[in-house]
């Protein structure tokens, strides 16, 4: 209790002795109150995204792989699916076909994206429908039966039917998507038939996926290409984060055809 | 009432509120577990690989699929463009095979 007692009679002091400059206490009380609220809720912020990256991304593909030319990212041959061969341990493998749109009437980008037809969640929408993330529902005012209508990479105007609306409860990994059919896809962005934006390896076995990444960029596909393998990631970015994102990159160890030189990505 | 007696009122205050705001973490996180089941669901099934954070450039959009050229296209010193930029570095693993 005196303990106490002494403990209480140090406050009153101390209190007192803050009063008698109580502007610039308070400043600095306030000043310190910003300070640690701004950087705790930039830590949180970063700290929960980081965390609900790692749980929502772990089921992103295993393996990515890229065709780079002259270091920019090129669009891969299907043949290459099939020159790749069978890698021991893959168990599954598949072009994906992916890419931008700049909407200049929102100045946004959207990502449009063709479901994988092995997915079952999301059947590939019909052709001349789509299934847009809650943002750009949002953004655009549109709601299921709408059209939207956009321009094409040969600048004729292209309507689109809104068959669906992706749930608002996964916009974090949603909020700019447009899902269309393969066919659409292609005609939108007059996209070759032989070529896939990149090429997915599924691997069971996740401690081979540093080894699997390894052997496809080995593979006889003869271009710089550079893998993406997720499981052997470090976390990094809110985006990649939590050592799950596909992040990791074994760049490219293919050998470079004589008509496109190596160009190995440097800093 | 005694300054101590306030002071000490406050901080007791101030204590109970975080530890209930803890406590609502915990709840909150117990409650958005089918919402995190939900939009792993759908990265499984469109095989998505990055958050939906920023849009405005493929390197902030999607991180994990950008070269180690995209935010410097236009020119090796060229500055950069958006402002996402700033807030989303370039994934470690990319970060590390530009150390000698």
């Amino acid at each position: 209790m005196e303990w106490l007692r002494r403990q209480r009679y140090l406050i009153d002091y101390s209190l007192s002795a803050l009063a008698r400059r109580p502007g610039k206490h308070l400043g600095l009380l306030l000043v310190y109150t910003l300070i640690v609220f701004l950087l705790a809720s930039v830590m949180l912020f970063t700290q929960s995204l980081r965390r609900e990256a790692a749980l929502v991304l772990a089921e992103s593909p295993e393996i990515i792989l890229q065709r780079q030319v002259a270091g920019r990212h090129d669009l891969m041959p299907s043949a290459y699916l099939e020159k790749i061969g069978t890698i021991r341990g893959v168990a599954a493998k598949y072009g994906r076909l992916w890419g931008y749109f700049y909407d200049p009437a929102v100045r946004a980008n959207y990502t449009l994206l063709v479901p994988p037809e092995s997915s079952t969640q999301h059947q590939t929408p019909a052709p001349g429908e789509i299934a847009i993330g809650a943002g750009i529902a949002r953004t655009r005012g549109l709601a299921v039966g709408d059209y939207l209508s956009l321009r094409s990479a040969r600048g004729e105007p292209f309507s689109f039917r809104v068959a669906s609306i992706l749930s608002q409860s996964t916009e974090l990994v949603s909020s700019d998507l447009m899902l269309l059919s393969a066919d659409d896809f292609r005609r939108f962005f007059d996209y070759p038939e032989d070529r896939v934006t990149d090429i997915v390896l599924q691997v069971r076995n996740p401690r081979e996926v540093r080894k699997v990444a390894g052997e496809g960029d080995a593979s006889p596909c003869r271009t710089p290409a550079r893998s993406c393998a997720r499981r052997s990631c470090a976390p990094t970015t809110p985006s990649s984060a939590g050592a799950r994102g596909s992040s990791s990159c074994c760049w490219g160890r293919c050998s470079p055809s004589p008509s496109s030189p190596p160009t190995a990505p440097r800093a | 009432m005694r300054k101590s007696d306030l002071f000490l009122a406050t901080v007791s205050t101030a204590s109970a509120l975080l530890l209930l705001s803890a406590l609502d973490a915990s709840l909150r996180a117990r409650a958005s577990v089918e919402i995190i089941a939900e939009r792993s669901a759908l990265v499984a099934a469109l095989d998505l690989t990055d958050l939906a954070l920023f849009t405005e450039a493929r390197y902030t959009r999607h991180p994990s699929q950008a070269d180690l050229h995209s935010a410097f296209q236009d020119h090796p010193m060229a500055i950069e463009h958006f402002p996402s930029g700033s807030l989303v570095p370039a994934p470690k693993r990319i970060l590390d095979l530009a150390q000698p």
